[in-house]
C-alpha cells in the first residue's frame, strides 16, 4: 500500500488507494489547495501509485 | 568598501558587483517578504528598486515586516520603504508606488530586468504569472505561512510557469490570521529569494526546483516540477490578464480585510459625509473611518468577516 506523508499534519499514513485523485477525496482534501511530490518530484492528480510509493502531500502556501 | 566583503565572495567579484549595480529589480508587495527581500538587495547594492504594495502599515504588521518601526502605522507600505532604504544606502535609485495591481495596470508597473513576488494571495501571482510570460520577465515566486515557505524562481520559456506547478485554486487558501506566521521564517524566504535573485542577474542562472522550508523543522526540500504540456500559461491562453478573472472582492492574507476596487474618489468629499457619522482620520494618502480604509484611487480596504459582509459595508458607506 502506497505510503502517504501529510505534511501540514504532520501525520504518516497508509491507503489501500493507488489514484491520487481517490486519495484526496478520501482525505477530503480540494486538489487545488495542495501539491503531490513522489521521491521529492512533483506529479499531478492522474498519477497510479505503485504499491511502495510514498508520497508527500503539501498545501500551497499563499501568504506573503 | 561599502562592497569589499560582497566583493570577495568568489560567485560575485568584481564583475558581478559591476552587474548588481547596473540591475533593475522590481518588488511587488512590501510585507514580511518583500520588505526584507528589499533591504537585502538595497545593502548589495542593486543599481534600481520598484517598489510597489498596495496597502498601509498596521500594528501587527511590525511583529514580521522589518523595514518598518512604530512611527510608520497607517502610511503607505511602499513610501515608508523607500525612505528607510534611502538612509541605509542612498546611491540606490528607488521609485515607490502606493498602488494595487490588476490587469489594467500591470504594465505600467512590472517591468524587467526580474520581478519579486512578495504579494499575499494567489490571485495576484496568477496575474503576474500570466504577464510575466507574455513578456517575457523573469520572476521568483515566494510565499510564507505558519514555518513554512514555499520559492519558485521562473524563466519564462525555460521553467516551468507557476500554473504548470499550481492548479488554478477554487477555494482561499489558509492565511496567517487563521494559521499564524512565525517571523523568522519570512527572512529565510527573504534570503533565498534575494539569492536567487542575485544568481540570475550575475549568472543568469537559478535554482531548478520547487523549494519548501520549515524553519521550525529545519529543513529546506528540494521538489522537481516539469513543464505542463496543457498548461494554459505557457500555451498562450491567458485569463487573468485580460480581466477575466478580476474579482471584485480580494482577501488580503493575515488580515480579516478585504479590498474592494471601486470608482475613484475625492477624499476630502467623502471625508465630509462621513464625519457626520463617527470619527474619520484623513491623511495625505488615505482617509481611515470605522473598518475601512479608503484610498483615492477608489480602493477600499474593510475589515469583514467574509465578502458579503465587506460589500455590504462598502455599499453602506461609499454608495456604489
Amino acid at each position: 500500500m502506497p505510503t502517504i506523508s501529510l505534511e501540514r499534519e504532520e501525520r504518516i499514513i497508509k491507503m489501500k488507494e493507488v489514484e491520487i485523485k481517490e486519495i484526496l477525496k478520501k482525505l477530503k482534501i480540494n486538489p487545488t489547495t495542495v501539491i503531490i511530490a513522489r521521491n521529492n518530484e512533483l506529479i499531478t492528480e492522474d498519477v497510479k501509485l505503485n504499491k511502495d510509493d510514498v508520497i508527500k502531500i503539501i498545501p500551497v502556501i499563499s501568504g506573503g | 568598501m561599502r562592497y569589499s566583503r560582497q566583493i570577495v565572495f568568489e560567485k560575485i567579484g568584481n564583475d558581478g558587483q559591476e552587474k548588481i549595480k547596473n540591475a533593475t529589480v522590481t518588488i511587488l508587495g512590501l510585507g514580511a517578504i518583500g520588505s526584507k527581500s528589499a533591504e537585502l538587495l538595497t545593502r548589495a547594492g542593486i543599481g534600481s528598486l520598484t517598489l510597489i504594495d498596495r496597502d498601509i502599515v498596521e500594528e501587527s504588521n511590525l511583529q514580521r515586516q522589518s523595514l518598518f518601526t512604530e512611527e510608520d502605522i497607517n502610511q503607505p507600505k511602499a513610501i515608508v520603504a523607500k525612505n528607510h532604504l534611502e538612509k541605509i544606502n542612498s546611491n540606490i535609485k528607488i521609485k515607490a508606488f502606493f498602488k494595487d495591481i490588476n490587469h489594467k495596470n500591470i504594465e505600467e508597473y512590472i517591468k524587467p530586468m526580474i520581478v519579486l513576488d512578495c504579494t499575499d494571495n494567489m490571485q495576484t501571482r496568477f496575474l503576474l504569472n500570466e504577464f510575466c510570460f507574455k513578456k517575457n520577465i523573469p520572476w521568483i515566486y515566494a510565499a510564507i505561512i505558519e514555518s513554512t515557505g514555499m520559492l519558485f524562481s521562473i524563466i519564462p520559456g525555460k521553467t516551468p510557469c507557476l500554473t504548470c506547478i499550481f492548479n488554478e485554486i477554487n477555494q482561499p487558501l489558509d492565511s496567517c490570521d487563521v494559521s499564524g506566521i512565525i517571523n523568522t521564517i519570512a527572512p529565510l524566504a527573504s534570503s533565498i529569494q534575494t539569492t536567487e535573485a542575485l544568481k540570475y542577474i550575475i549568472h543568469k542562472t537559478t535554482t531548478k526546483e520547487l523549494l519548501y522550508f520549515d524553519v521550525w523543522k529545519n529543513k529546506i526540500e528540494k521538489i522537481k516540477v516539469h513543464k505542463q504540456d496543457s498548461c494554459p500559461t505557457c500555451n498562450s491562453n491567458f485569463s487573468y490578464i485580460n480581466g477575466n478573472k478580476a474579482n471584485e472582492a480580494v482577501k488580503l492574507c493575515g488580515t480579516n480585510s478585504y479590498q474592494i476596487q471601486g470608482p475613484k474618489l475625492k477624499l476630502k468629499e467623502v471625508a465630509g459625509k462621513l464625519e457626520k457619522i463617527d470619527k474619520v482620520i484623513l491623511n495625505d494618502y488615505c482617509l481611515l473611518f470605522k473598518e475601512l480604509t479608503i484610498f483615492n484611487d477608489g480602493r477600499v480596504l474593510i475589515k469583514a468577516q467574509n465578502e458579503k459582509q465587506a460589500k455590504s459595508v462598502y455599499t453602506k458607506y461609499i454608495g456604489y
